[in-house]
C-alpha cells in the first residue's frame, strides 16, 4: 500500500498541514474571520430574528466564501519565496498533484473548521437543526470547490507582493455558481417545495469539476511564473 | 502556416495599416445606414413602442460583449498552445473594448428596463450574466496593469480567460436555474422567432457595424500594445546601456 | 421624430452609448500619441530599433 509514490504524497500532505497549525502558520484565523463576518451581518441588517433565520444559509455561505478567498493569498507564496516550489519542481513531483495535496492539506486546515463552525454560528442566525444541516452538508460539499478554484488565483498572483485583494476579485466570479447551488441546497430546508436534491448534485458536480480544472490550472500558472 | 507570416509586429503593423482605412470607413457607413434606419425608418414595435430603438444598441452591445471575450479565449489558446507572439496582443487589447461593450449592454438594458419593468435594475437571468461578465473584464484587466512584465501577465491572463471561458457555460446555467427558481415568470420575454423583419434588418445592420467598429478599436488598440512594448524594450535597453556610464555621475538615480 | 413617452430614455440611451465609444476612441487616440511622443524622444536619445545590431552585444545581458 505504501508504494514511494504514495510516500511523498503522505509526507507533502503532513508537512503542509503542520505549516498550516504551527504559529504563524493561520488556520484557524480564517474561522475567526468568520465569526467575525457572522457578527457583523446582524449589526447590518437588523437584530430580527426571523429575517436572520430566512438569510441565514446566505449569510454562512457568503462568510465562508470570503473566508476561504482571503486565506489562500499565502497559499503557494511561502513555498516560491524559499524555493520550495523549485525543488519539488525539479524533483519530477508532478505538479497539479502538488497542487492538488496542497489544495487539500490547505482545506483540511481551514475549510474544514469553517464547516464546523456552521452549526454553532447557524444557532446565532435562529436556524432550525434542520436548516443546520442542510447548511453544514452544502458547506462541506462546496468549500472544496471553493479552495480548488481559489488556487488558480493565488497560483495568477503568486509573484505578487500584494495579490489578496486582486486575487478574490478574480476568483469570485468564478465561484458564483458554487454559491448559487450551495445557497439553494441549504434553503431547501427552509423554504417548503424547493428541491434540495438537484442543487446539491449538482454542487457536488462543481467540487469535481474544479478538483480537476484547478490544479491543471493553477499548476500550468505555476510553471510560467517560475520561467 | 499562413497564420505565422503575420506573427511579425512589424509585419502586422504595415498590414494592419492598410486596412484600417477601409475597415473605418465601412464602420462609417454601416452606422450611418443603420442608425437612419433603427431611428427613423424602423416601426414602433407592438409591445414594446418606441422603447425597442433602445434594443438597437443593447442588442448589439451584448453580441459584441460576448464575441470579445471568445476573440480573447481564442488568442488565449494561441498565446498558451501555439505561442504566437502577437496573441497577447490581441487579447489584452481586446478586453477594455470588451469591458466598454458590457457597459453599454448594461446600461443601454437598465435604461430599457426601466419604462418596461419599472425598475432600472432588475435581477434578469441575462443582465446577471451580464453583470458578472463585467467583472471577469474588470479583474482581466487588473491583472494585466499589475503585472510588470508583459509576456507574464499575458500567460497568466490567458490562463484566467481559459478558466473564464469554461466557467462562463457554467455560471450561465447557474444564474438561469437561479432565476428561474426565484423568480415567477411575470417578465415579458423579449425574444422570440418571430421578430418582425423591418425590426430585424436594422438590428441586423446595427450589428454588423459594431462589428466593424470592434475591429477598427481592436487593431489600433494592438498597434498601441505593440508600440508599448517597443518603447519599454528600448527603455529597459537605454536604462541597461546608460548607468554604467552614468553611475559615478548621478547617484540619485537608484532606480 | 416622435419617440413616445420615453423618449428621455431612448436619448439617454444612445447619449450614454455614443459618450463611451467617444471615452474609448479618445483613450486610443491618446495612448498612441503618448507612444509615439516617448518613441520619439528615445529616438532623440540615440535609442531606436535601427541600432540594434550595433548596440545587442552590449546590452544582450539583459533579457
Amino acid at each position: 500500500m505504501t508504494s514511494p509514490e504514495n510516500n511523498w504524497a503522505l509526507a507533502l500532505l503532513q508537512r503542509e498541514l503542520r505549516l498550516a497549525v504551527r504559529i504563524g502558520g493561520g488556520a484557524l484565523v480564517g474561522v475567526l474571520f468568520f465569526l467575525a463576518v457572522v457578527t457583523v451581518i446582524p449589526f447590518g441588517v437588523g437584530p430580527d430574528l426571523n429575517l436572520l433565520a430566512r438569510i441565514g444559509p446566505a449569510i454562512l455561505w457568503i462568510g465562508a466564501l470570503l473566508a476561504t478567498l482571503l486565506g489562500l493569498d499565502r497559499l503557494f507564496q511561502a513555498d516560491r519565496d524559499d524555493g520550495t516550489l523549485d525543488l519539488m519542481l525539479m524533483a519530477g513531483r508532478p505538479l497539479e498533484l502538488v497542487v492538488l495535496i496542497k489544495c487539500l492539506a490547505h482545506w483540511l486546515a481551514t475549510g474544514l473548521p469553517l464547516v464546523l463552525a456552521a452549526p454553532i454560528l447557524g444557532i446565532f442566525l435562529n436556524l432550525e437543526p434542520l436548516a443546520m444541516g442542510a447548511v453544514t452538508a452544502t458547506l462541506l460539499a462546496g468549500t472544496p470547490a471553493l479552495t480548488l478554484i481559489g488556487a488558480v488565483g493565488a497560483a495568477l498572483t503568486v509573484s505578487l507582493r500584494r495579490g489578496g485583494l486582486l486575487l478574490a476579485v478574480l476568483v469570485v466570479p468564478l465561484t458564483i455558481p458554487v454559491l448559487i447551488f450551495g445557497v439553494s441546497a441549504a434553503n431547501a430546508a427552509l423554504v417548503v417545495g424547493t428541491p434540495f436534491k438537484v442543487p446539491f448534485v449538482v454542487l457536488c458536480a462543481l467540487s469535481l469539476i474544479s478538483g480537476v480544472v484547478g490544479p491543471v490550472a493553477a499548476a500550468m500558472a505555476l510553471r510560467f511564473s517560475a520561467d | 502556416m499562413a497564420l505565422l507570416d503575420y506573427a511579425n509586429p512589424t509585419r502586422f503593423l504595415r498590414l494592419s495599416q492598410r486596412i484600417l482605412p477601409w475597415l473605418t470607413g465601412a464602420c462609417v457607413i454601416a452606422f450611418a445606414v443603420g442608425l437612419y434606419m433603427s431611428l427613423f425608418v424602423a416601426p414602433e414595435d407592438y409591445q414594446q413602442g418606441q422603447t425597442v430603438k433602445i434594443m438597437y444598441i443593447h442588442v448589439p452591445a451584448a453580441w459584441l460583449c460576448m464575441m470579445t471575450y471568445s476573440i480573447m479565449a481564442l488568442s488565449s489558446l494561441g498565446t498558451l498552445v501555439w505561442k504566437h507572439p502577437l496573441a497577447d496582443v490581441s487579447a489584452k487589447a481586446a478586453a477594455p473594448i470588451g469591458a466598454a461593450f458590457t457597459l453599454i449592454a448594461l446600461i443601454t438594458g437598465s435604461l430599457w428596463g426601466r419604462p418596461m419593468w419599472g425598475t432600472y435594475w432588475e435581477w434578469d437571468a441575462r443582465m446577471t450574466s451580464v453583470l458578472v461578465l463585467l467583472l471577469m473584464y474588470l479583474g482581466l484587466i487588473a491583472l494585466w496593469r499589475t503585472m510588470e512584465d508583459p509576456i507574464k501577465a499575458g500567460k497568466a491572463a490567458a490562463i484566467l480567460t481559459l478558466v473564464g471561458a469554461l466557467n462562463l457555460p457554467i455560471i450561465k446555467f447557474s444564474v438561469d436555474w437561479w432565476y428561474t427558481l426565484h423568480q415567477p415568470a411575470s417578465v415579458m420575454r423579449m425574444d422570440g422567432p418571430t421578430i418582425h423583419p423591418a425590426l430585424l434588418t436594422p438590428l441586423l445592420i446595427m450589428a454588423l457595424a459594431s462589428t466593424l467598429l470592434f475591429f477598427v478599436l481592436h487593431l489600433q488598440a494592438m498597434q498601441n500594445e505593440i508600440m508599448r512594448r517597443r518603447v519599454r524594450a528600448l527603455r529597459l535597453r537605454a536604462a541597461s546601456s546608460t548607468r554604467p556610464a552614468r553611475m559615478t555621475a548621478t547617484s540619485t538615480a537608484a532606480e | 421624430m416622435d419617440f413616445g413617452p420615453y423618449a428621455s430614455f431612448i436619448y439617454a440611451a444612445y447619449g450614454i452609448s455614443a459618450l463611451i465609444i467617444i471615452a474609448l476612441i479618445a483613450w486610443i487616440r491618446i495612448d498612441r500619441k503618448t507612444l509615439e511622443d516617448s518613441l520619439k524622444q528615445l529616438a532623440a536619445h540615440g535609442h531606436s530599433r535601427k541600432i540594434k545590431s550595433a548596440r545587442t552585444p552590449a546590452s544582450s545581458e539583459t533579457k
